[in-house]
């Protein structure tokens, strides 16, 4: 059955690249067909997905009919690679539906670039060796040129490139660069010391960790990238991580190694956490990327764990790592459709231009409440299931050691509690000034709902992440039990049920179930007798105006300034000041470049790409036939 | 204990909360007019003037939406599913599998969000004064919460409420020192908690839902209160196994820490005067560093390195 799955992915892979071939033809009636040519792929990926899921049968191996000599390109799937396969085609399968249907002037180009991200995102998942993976990031990394230029693009090559010597290094002899090479030969010796930090610090790229974080910050970046990508490809660096850390040299790992893992996923969290733009996309984007940094301390909490043979600790770290990838896909997706949605609908998605919607964009508003809520540390959300496991995986590695063992720990600890303070204020000030109050413009009082597909869409991704809240512990027995099996030799089935996830077996835990009910029970009563008790009716009146004039008659919504737009509810911590110039100067060099480039040599940027991945094999000793 | 036990007791719990819910704000009121020299309302006063509003009418902003209308009833009930969490007279209760700090702290993150998203909805100048501000005080509240649950984490080996409680009852909770930290930081937390925020977000309803965020207010009381006698202080606590007589002697105890703390409440209260805004993220800030402290001696208790 895993064989069948894989050959499928394979064949999917291949079409998906098909497809884009065709998505630049001049025939109009082609380019029409390959919309829903598109979706009907992604949704059969999203099906395939589910299988692989589903299907325990353990691991398939597929040579492909090229490659290096002697040894033929291989893909593989196994426990570890089919959850994050079902979280990339959900996000891309989700907004392909809202994209066919709800943005049909969308530009052809942008479409083929996001099918060759998906298939990129699925090839390096499927990748059994590090050239593989390499193309795989190197067709995200095609998928953005010329839409991003350089400031999303180059960080996923330097991931690529960083696979590719990293992986050199973690098999030395080994041309092919192949994973199982490297499992049954990996030793901690220095050279392989030096192959997990180069690969993990690609991956660390690739998902958006500090100091790469700031190609996130930047406006004009968040807006171009396209959706798929900006969810799915930090999952990919996270997978990466998981990848590098905990299978492939997980031999020679020392307790060590994941220090600067802890440090560098706490400072990514705190920056992203602060990163408060203006524009709702921005905000809802950076906000879905803190995840990436708690999925790293997580996994530095799981590693260094392992070493110390701390194997529940490191069991319950996986189970964190899992829930925070989840919530950051799928809240990221629901996130972005609604930024998306509002911008349709609303005309704009400035913050302090919009408010109200919740009145004409009811559907979009809830929807846009729930992603923000599970994203919050508020009980009965995806995201406090990952953050209550992650912490009881710090406790437990902490209460292990003294001062200097556990301070790292209490110090993330720490984080995470800014963290969710933060984000619980990103979600009264996002979802407040937008949804809520007076209308700020007469643009945003007349916004129009979103259509009917994306609503559809949006409310199915709402009660996923819903089900993902009140049932974590059968959501990390479904989808992450087995590849956290794999990966700890430790089952968690005692420590994960229906209603409760503990951090030992037969202890007390979280119950998300019980709590959410009890919480409902109570509202409900409350209201019933509250309904029962009053007697005087209701009765609506224009806003008190706390001591300000009324508003002028041109002014129907009130005056603005009344009303707060959402400035000053968090921290910001401004790093810019120490890295803006030298990578503002990088960026107008790298411009200058693209425009001489563009101006005299039209294919240099292609050709550079090809030259570069050449020069990288070529270095490995390689060649290519 | 059998689960019907644990749920009679459960009962018995949730009882004591509402009755003390009702008494003690009017109590505190009474202790400080008498302070300050004044006669004071009756003990109930206050509870007849929740009545009376409840039977007012309700007026909203013309733009209210489903926000302002449920975020009262959601108030009120992430308070009351929290206090009801705490161990007041006995351990072993029937939510004590899931009575956990991280969650009770979660909660209260809950009912605040909720109250600032309803405060925003109203569309005014005061709402969203009233939810920044809220949110700003979290922002250090919240992490000093969590480094408090590190501390008595470490402690005590768990985030569940009911096993810190059994510790410390058997006064296992060692070192005390770390213990009497975090009780000083638990005190700062809820002290930065009871600013004027909530009240000012309150000026926002009307009707019923004042008089819900009021008796949400006096809650919120209680439960500080009883999350402090739960974890710093569980003299006289019965046992899961103690029968009835353990939970009359439990009771007993309650009520003997409550008529000690709350005229010393109302003696401080009059004493230092009430918490301005401006104040509540510093008494946040000294909390975490006084939990930050009760951590540092926790791990070094817990294994010199």
């Amino acid at each position: 059955m895993t064989t069948l799955l894989l050959d499928l992915f394979a064949a999917l892979v291949a079409a998906l690249l098909g497809l884009t071939l065709f998505a630049r033809s001049r025939n109009r009636r082609i380019r029409r067909a390959i919309g829903p040519a598109a979706s009907w792929i992604r949704g059969a990926g999203l099906v395939l997905a589910l299988c692989a899921v589903g299907c325990r049968d353990g691991y398939a191996v597929l040579h492909l009919p090229f490659g290096v000599p002697g040894r033929s390109t291989q893909l593989a799937l196994d426990p570890l690679c089919a959850p994050f396969l079902l979280l990339v085609f959900l996000a891309s399968t989700a907004s392909a539906v809202i994209i066919t249907r709800g943005e049909p002037n969308q530009d052809h180009a942008s479409s083929s670039n996001q099918l060759v991200s998906l298939a990129g995102c699925a090839l390096s998942l499927l990748a059994a060796d590090g050239i593989t993976l390499a193309l795989g990031l190197g067709l995200i990394a095609y998928s953005f040129r010329g839409v991003c230029g350089l400031s999303r693009l180059a960080p996923v090559l330097f991931g690529a490139g960083c696979v590719v010597v990293g992986t050199g290094l973690l098999s030395p002899g080994h041309p092919t660069l192949g994973f199982a090479e490297i499992r049954t030969g990996a030793s901690s010796s220095l050279a392989a010391s030096f192959g997990a930090l180069i690969s993990s610090t690609g991956f660390a790229a690739v998902s958006g960790l500090a100091p790469f974080h700031l190609r996130r910050l930047d406006k004009h970046s968040a807006k171009c990238a396209g959706l798929v990508p900006s969810v799915t490809v930090p999952v990919i660096g996270i997978y990466g991580l998981v990848r590098i850390y905990l299978d492939l040299a997980s031999a020679a790992s020392s307790y060590w190694w994941g220090l600067p893992l802890l440090i560098w996923g706490a400072v990514s969290s705190l920056l992203y956490a602060t990163a408060a733009g203006p524009e709702m996309e921005m905000a809802l984007e950076n906000a879905a990327a803190r995840w990436g940094g708690i999925a790293a301390m997580g996994l530095a909490t799981a590693v260094m764990a392992r070493a110390a043979d701390l194997t529940p600790v490191a069991l319950l770290a996986l189970s964190g790592v899992w829930l925070a990838a989840g919530t950051q896909a799928i809240c990221g997706t629901l996130l972005l459709l609604c930024a998306r949605a509002i911008r349709a609908g609303a005309g704009t998605e400035r913050l302090d231009l919009l408010g109200g919607l919740i009145h004409s964009m009811p559907v979009v508003s809830a929807s846009l409440a729930v992603g923000l809520f599970a994203q919050a540390m508020l009980p009965g959300s995806a995201g406090f299931a990952a953050v209550w496991t992650l912490f009881q995986a710090q406790l437990g590695i902490a209460r292990a050691g003294g001062v200097l063992h556990a301070l790292p720990f209490v110090m993330a600890a720490l984080v995470l509690g800014f963290g969710s303070a933060i984000s619980s204020a990103t979600l009264v000030r996002v979802f407040g000034v937008a949804c809520l109050g007076r209308p700020r413009m007469p643009r945003s009082a007349a916004a129009e709902e979103a259509p009917i597909t994306t609503r559809i869409v949006l409310a199915a991704l709402s009660v996923v992440i819903l089900l993902l809240g009140c049932f974590p512990g059968p959501a990390l027995l479904l989808f992450g039990g087995p590849a956290i099996q794999m990966l700890t030799g430790a089952a968690v089935g005692g420590r994960a049920g229906l209603l409760l996830i503990a951090p030992e077996t037969e202890a007390p835990g979280y119950a998300a179930l019980p709590i959410v009910l009890l919480l409902v029970v109570i509202a409900v009563g409350v209201w019933w007798c509250m309904r029962r008790l009053a007697g005087g009716g209701e009765r609506r009146a224009p806003a008190w105006e706390d001591g300000f004039a009324p508003p002028p008659a041109w002014l129907p919504f009130g005056d603005p300034a009344t009303q707060s737009t959402g400035v000053g509810f968090m921290p910001e911590v401004h790093v810019d000041p120490l890295v803006r110039p030298y990578w503002v100067a990088i960026m107008r060099w790298a411009a200058e470049l693209r425009g001489y480039a563009a101006a005299y040599a039209p294919g240099a940027p292609n050709a550079a790409l090809v030259a570069l991945a050449l020069l990288l094999l070529t270095l490995l000793g390689l060649h290519v036939p | 204990m059998t689960f019907l036990e644990a749920l009679a007791s459960q009962c018995l719990n949730v009882l004591l909360v509402a009755s003390a819910a009702l008494l003690i704000p009017g109590l505190l009121d009474w202790i400080e007019t008498r302070l300050c020299g004044g006669s004071g309302a009756g003990l109930i006063h206050g509870w007849s003037d929740l009545l009376r509003l409840v039977r007012k009418e309700t007026v909203s902003a013309v733009n209210a939406s489903l926000a302002a209308k449920a975020a009262p009833c959601m108030c009120f009930a992430s308070v009351a599913l929290s206090s009801i969490l705490v161990p007041t007279f006995a351990l072993g209760m029937a939510f004590a599998p899931v009575s956990d700090l991280l969650v009770i702290a979660g909660l209260l993150a809950f009912g605040h969000v909720i109250l600032s998203l309803a405060a925003m909805d109203s569309g005014t100048s005061n709402g969203g004064l009233a939810a920044m501000r809220m949110a700003r005080t979290a922002g250090m509240a919240e992490p000093a919460l969590f480094l408090l649950t590190i501390a008595l984490g470490l402690l005590g080996g768990s985030t569940n409420l009911d096993v810190i409680t059994g510790l410390q009852r058997e006064g296992a909770l060692q070192p005390a020192t770390a213990s009497a930290l975090a009780a000083v930081a638990l005190v700062l937390i809820a002290l930065a908690q009871q600013d004027g925020c909530f009240a000012r977000a309150a000026r926002e309803f009307s009707g019923p839902d004042l008089a819900l965020l009021r008796a949400t207010d006096a809650l919120r009381l209680v439960l500080w209160l009883d999350l402090l006698f739960a974890v710093f202080l569980p003299v006289g606590l019965a046992a899961p196994d103690a029968g009835v007589v353990g939970w009359l002697r439990g009771t007993a105890y309650w009520l003997l820490k409550l008529a000690i703390c709350i005229p010393a409440l109302a003696l401080a209260r009059v004493m230092l005067g009430r918490v301005w805004p401006s104040e509540t993220r510093t008494y946040a800030g000294i909390a975490i560093l006084a939990a930050l402290l009760a951590v540092l001696l926790a791990l070094a208790s817990s294994g010199a390195t």
